[in-house]
C-alpha cells in the first residue's frame, strides 16, 4: 500500500488553514486506498533532536511526502526551513520518494508564493533526489478562515475550490502520474483587480485591523521604537 | 550612521565567521558604527503567527514570549542598514536568519496596499534600513544564486529598504576577493525613505 506521509508546516497548528488542507487531505487519502496517519505538525517537531529524528523516521517510511504550510516572508516558515535542512542531512534516504509541496498565502495573488517559495521548495527536493510532482500555490487563503478553525467543507465556495483541486492532487498520487505546478486564486483576481471592488476591499481590510486594534487597546499604525 | 549584522549561521557551525569579521572591519572603516548578533548563540523563537504585533500590542510581538527578538528586532529599525549572513540553504535563507525575520512582522502595518500592482502589508515606519545579504556556498550553484538574489527582490517589496543587494560567496573565496566585493557592496549603501 502506497504510504502518504502529512507535514503541517504552520507555526499557527489546529487552527490554521495548512491544518484545515490537511484534515481534508488525509480524509481523502483514506478514501482512495492510500495509507496515512494523522499529520505531523512540525511546530511540534522541530525543538528537540528526538523530536526532529522521530518526524525524519515518518518521513522516510512514506513514498509520498506532501508539505502544507503558509508562505512566510516570501518563503518557507522558519520551522519549515529547520525541517529542510535536517533532512539535507540525510539526503541519501530520500531518492525518488514523490513531494509535493501545498503553499498558502494571505494575498490574493497567488505569485506571491509562485515567484519564489515554490522554486525554493523545487530546488530542495532536486537537491535531495525527491521526485517533484508538482505543487500547488492557493491564494488569499485567509479567506478559508483556517485561522478560526473552520474546515474546508465549512468555507462555502472557497473551500470548495480548494477541496476540488485537493482531489485532484490525490487522483494524481493514485495514477501515479504527477500533479504539475497549479495556483488557486481562491479569490478571484478578476473581481480583486476590479478598480471599485478592490478599493473597497482594502478599505474594509485595513478598517477591520485598526478596529481590531482599537479594541484591543492598541492603536494600529503606533510606532514603539521610533526613536 | 549604524548598521546590524545579523549573522545566520546554524548552531555548531562558524562558516560565516570569516566574513563577518571582513565585513565589521570594512564597515568601520567606511564610518559605520556596527552591532552584530551571531543569532544561534540567542534565544530567537520563531513566528507563531499570531498577529499581536498587529492587532493587540501594534509593533511589539508580545505573542513569543521569553526570548531575544524584540531586542534585535528593535535595533533593527533604529539603524540604516541591515546585513543578512546566510549559509545559502537551497537559494534562500538559513533558519536561523528566516525565525528572525518572521519576528520583524511589526516592523510593517496590518492591512495592505497595493504596490506595483501587487498587495503589500503597509509601511508602519517612515523609514526602514538598507538591506545588504550575503550568502556563503561550499560549492556555486547558479540556480541557488539566482534563487538568493530573487527572495531577496521579493522579500524587499515587503520590507521598503531604500535599497537592496545581494552577493554569494564561495567559502574558498580568498579574503582579498571577499573583502575587495564586500567594499564594493558598502560603495552602493544608499539610505533614505523608499514609498509605500
Amino acid at each position: 500500500m502506497t504510504k502518504a506521509v502529512l507535514l503541517m508546516g504552520s507555526p499557527r497548528g489546529r487552527k490554521s488553514t495548512s491544518n484545515a488542507v490537511c484534515i481534508y487531505l488525509q480524509e481523502i487519502f483514506e478514501k482512495n486506498g492510500l495509507e496515512s496517519q494523522d499529520p505531523i505538525f512540525i511546530r511540534n517537531h522541530v525543538a528537540t533532536e528526538e523530536k526532529m529524528n522521530d518526524m525524519l523516521v515518518a518521513i522516510d517510511q512514506a513514498d509520498i511526502i506532501v508539505l502544507v504550510a503558509p508562505l512566510y516572508d516570501d518563503t518557507s516558515p522558519a520551522i519549515v526551513t529547520r525541517t529542510m535542512e535536517a533532512m539535507a542531512k540525510n539526503s541519501s534516504k530520500y531518492a525518488n520518494k514523490r513531494f509535493l509541496p501545498i503553499i498558502n498565502s494571505g494575498f490574493p495573488e497567488p505569485f506571491h508564493i509562485t515567484e519564489i517559495a515554490i522554486p525554493i521548495y523545487h530546488k530542495f527536493a532536486t537537491s535531495l533526489g525527491l521526485h517533484w510532482t508538482g505543487s500547488l500555490a492557493l491564494g488569499g487563503g485567509e479567506a478559508m478562515r483556517g485561522s478560526i478553525g473552520k474546515l474546508l467543507n465549512e468555507s462555502g465556495g472557497f473551500g470548495k475550490k480548494v477541496m476540488k483541486a485537493l482531489d485532484r492532487v490525490v487522483e494524481s498520487f493514485v495514477t501515479n502520474s504527477d500533479f504539475g505546478d497549479e495556483a488557486l486564486e481562491i479569490f478571484s483576481l478578476k473581481i480583486y483587480y476590479n478598480r471599485v471592488m478592490r478599493k473597497f476591499m482594502l478599505w474594509i481590510n485595513n478598517r477591520s485591523w485598526k478596529k481590531t486594534a482599537k479594541k484591543n487597546g492598541g492603536q494600529v499604525d503606533a510606532r514603539p521604537y521610533s526613536t | 550612521m549604524g548598521a546590524v549584522i545579523l549573522n545566520g549561521d546554524l548552531k555548531g557551525h562558524t562558516r560565516l565567521a570569516g566574513i563577518q569579521g571582513i565585513l565589521e572591519d570594512e564597515l568601520k572603516e567606511a564610518g559605520w558604527n556596527t552591532e552584530t548578533f551571531v543569532l544561534n548563540e540567542y534565544n530567537i523563537k520563531s513566528c507563531t503567527g499570531c498577529f499581536k504585533c498587529w492587532d493587540t500590542t501594534p509593533g511589539i510581538c508580545t505573542g513569543v514570549k521569553n526570548d531575544d527578538a524584540n531586542k534585535i528586532v528593535e535595533t533593527v529599525i533604529q539603524n540604516e542598514l541591515l546585513v543578512f549572513l546566510t549559509p545559502l540553504t537551497f537559494g534562500g535563507y538559513s533558519s536561523e536568519l528566516k525565525a528572525i525575520i518572521e519576528r520583524m512582522l511589526g516592523l510593517l502595518q496590518p492591512g495592505q496596499l497595493i504596490v506595483d500592482g501587487e498587495s503589500h502589508h503597509l509601511k508602519r515606519y517612515e523609514r526602514y534600513p538598507s538591506v545588504l545579504a550575503f550568502a556563503v556556498t561550499d560549492k556555486l550553484d547558479k540556480e541557488e544564486e539566482v534563487l538568493f538574489k530573487k527572495l531577496l527582490e521579493r522579500h524587499s517589496r515587503n520590507f521598503y529598504p531604500p535599497m537592496h543587494k545581494t552577493e554569494v560567496f564561495q567559502t574558498k573565496e580568498n579574503e582579498e576577493t571577499i573583502r575587495d566585493r564586500v567594499n564594493k557592496c558598502i560603495q552602493k549603501i544608499k539610505v533614505g525613505n523608499r514609498r509605500g
